[in-house]
Formats: C-alpha cells, structure tokens, sequence
C-alpha cells in the first residue's frame, strides 16, 4: 500500500475542528464543520479506498 | 440534555481516537513492513502489515464515519432548540419577539399561550430538519455560508414562499378551524400556499423597519435572548 500520510493529516485537522463543533456547536463551529471538516474526511475517505483499490487489483485480487 | 451529553461523549472519543490513531499512521513507512515482526494483540496474532492496514481503515474511515454521525447530530436534531437558531445574532430579534409578554405576533402568541412548549422555531420552520426535503438543506447550507463569510445584509429576508402545510399540520380538522367559514373558501389556496395565513392573522415576527440596524427598536431586538428552562426540549 502507498503511504497514507495526507490522508491522515486531513483526518487529524478534521478531527480537531469536529471535535470544537461537537462542544461549542456555534454558527462559525458549524461552518467549519460543514464546509471544511466534512469535506477533509470524505476527500480522505475517497483516496484511502482509491490506494486499497489499486492495490488490490495490482496483486489481482479485484 | 441526555441525549447532547451522550453526543458529546461519543464525539470527543471518536475525535481523539481519529487524531491519535491518524498520528501513528501518518509516520507508518507500509512499504517497509514487510520486514517486520508479527504482532500480537490478546489472542490474536498479525503480521505487521495487517495490523497497520486494519488501523489506516479504522483511523481513516470508521472513526471519522462515527465522528461525522455524532457531530451532525447539532446540523439536524440540536438546530431544533431556540436558543441554536439564536446563536446567529440575525435571528436574535425572532427569539427576543418569540419571549416578549407584549408582542402580538404569530410567534409570540403562540408562545406566551403555550401552543408549542418546546422547540418554537422549529415546530414551524420543519424544513431544516432531517425530515425536510433537500430544498430546505441547501437553503439552510446557503444561509450557513452567507453567515459564516458575513455576506448578508440586515434585515434578513426569506427567499422562499413559507409552505403553509406547517400551519395546516396542527391546525386543520380541528374544531377552532374548521368553525371559521372562510377557511373553507379559501382552502384550496392555503394548501397550495397561493395564499399566506398571515393575510388574515398578522404578521410572523418583527417587521424588516424594527430589524433594520439604526431602527429606536434594533438593540432591543438584538441583545442575547433570556431562555427559560421550559424553552429546551
């Protein structure tokens, strides 16, 4: 498998806003988690299963 | 209240695990662990490459999954609250109107009777909730941006035409509605909101004049509201 270091970078800084919104649910907190956390875990989501895809069919297993 | 700490419970764990378990796989070199020595967790027993690509997909995929269901629970089922619509300073002359003993609007008689004990706003503005269609989502999504990046004027106004099936849900059939004659006349319309209920019943919340920054009643309108204990679901 590639390294999946972005991808784990996005999930940390991702995390770190959820976790503001999940305590102080404000309209800047919601903000921040709509239209930068969301999109951080589903853009990190996407190139983790992208990596495992292409791993699979490199070893034929897909 | 239950509810909210349990939310908060499971988002901080979720959180922190995410941040932790995401640490040590940023720094994981997998080209280099099939070298390494197996693992051994409990009873069971890995290869090192196994055991870090079960953790990439519980760091990069279970957990921020769990943590997006727990935080959205404010985006669907916290915005229920007053006292969450009243966070943006905008909407802060509707909850102030919403508790104010002499206000004769719709909003505030309906509260001072207590036709709706709990989550005022809401009960009539259903739209945004998880039930409501993705019309209302992206309008809530618009108005979310539009706050956030100040891209607003004051007063705020409504884009959309307010769907009168969120007065007709508690008051059609009923007795003290079905006993004014005109309501049949003009039924057709006010199903189809061709026709706005506020016609006849006055209007909504405080109009845009009293709203408008620089009105006599605008810091009145907008200091934080006071919320009762009643007022939380």
């Amino acid at each position: 498998m590639n390294e999946l270091r972005w991808e784990a970078w996005a999930v940390m800084l991702a995390s770190v806003v959820s976790l503001i919104y999940v305590w102080s649910p404000g309209p800047y907190p919601m903000g921040a988690f709509t239209f930068i956390a969301q999109p951080l875990f589903l853009v990190a989501i996407a190139s983790y299963a992208w990596k495992v895809l292409k791993e699979l069919r490199s070893k034929r297993v897909l | 209240m239950t509810w909210l700490l349990i939310v908060r419970v499971l988002g901080t764990l979720s959180c922190v695990l995410a941040i932790v378990a995401s640490w040590f796989v940023a720094r994981r070199n997998f080209g280099a662990l099939k070298e390494s020595p197996t693992i051994s967790i409990g009873i069971a027993t890995l290869s090192a490459a196994a055991f870090w690509k079960l953790s990439a997909f519980v760091a990069i995929v279970a957990l921020p999954v769990a943590t997006i269901a727990t935080a959205n629970y404010h985006t669907f089922v916290g915005i229920h609250e007053v006292e969450a619509c009243s966070q943006c300073h905008v909407m802060r002359p509707m909850a102030n109107d919403l508790h104010d003993p002499s206000s004769d609007t719709l909003a505030a008689r309906h509260y001072k009777n207590g036709y709706i004990p709990t989550g005022q706003c809401y009960a009539c503005h259903a739209d945004y909730g998880f039930s409501g269609d993705m019309a209302a989502k992206m309008e809530g999504f618009r108005h979310l941006a539009r706050y956030t990046t100040r891209t607003y004027e004051e007063p705020i106004v409504s884009r959309t035409r307010f769907d009168n099936q969120q007065c007709l849900k508690c008051h059609q059939h009923k007795t003290a509605f079905e006993s004014v004659h005109v309501h049949h006349d003009v039924i057709e319309r006010l199903t189809s909101s061709n026709m706005s209920c506020l016609n006849c019943h006055g209007r909504s919340h405080p109009t845009r004049s009293s709203r408008t920054p620089g009105s006599p009643e605008y810091q009145a309108l907008v200091k934080p509201p006071v919320f009762a204990e009643g007022d939380h679901e």
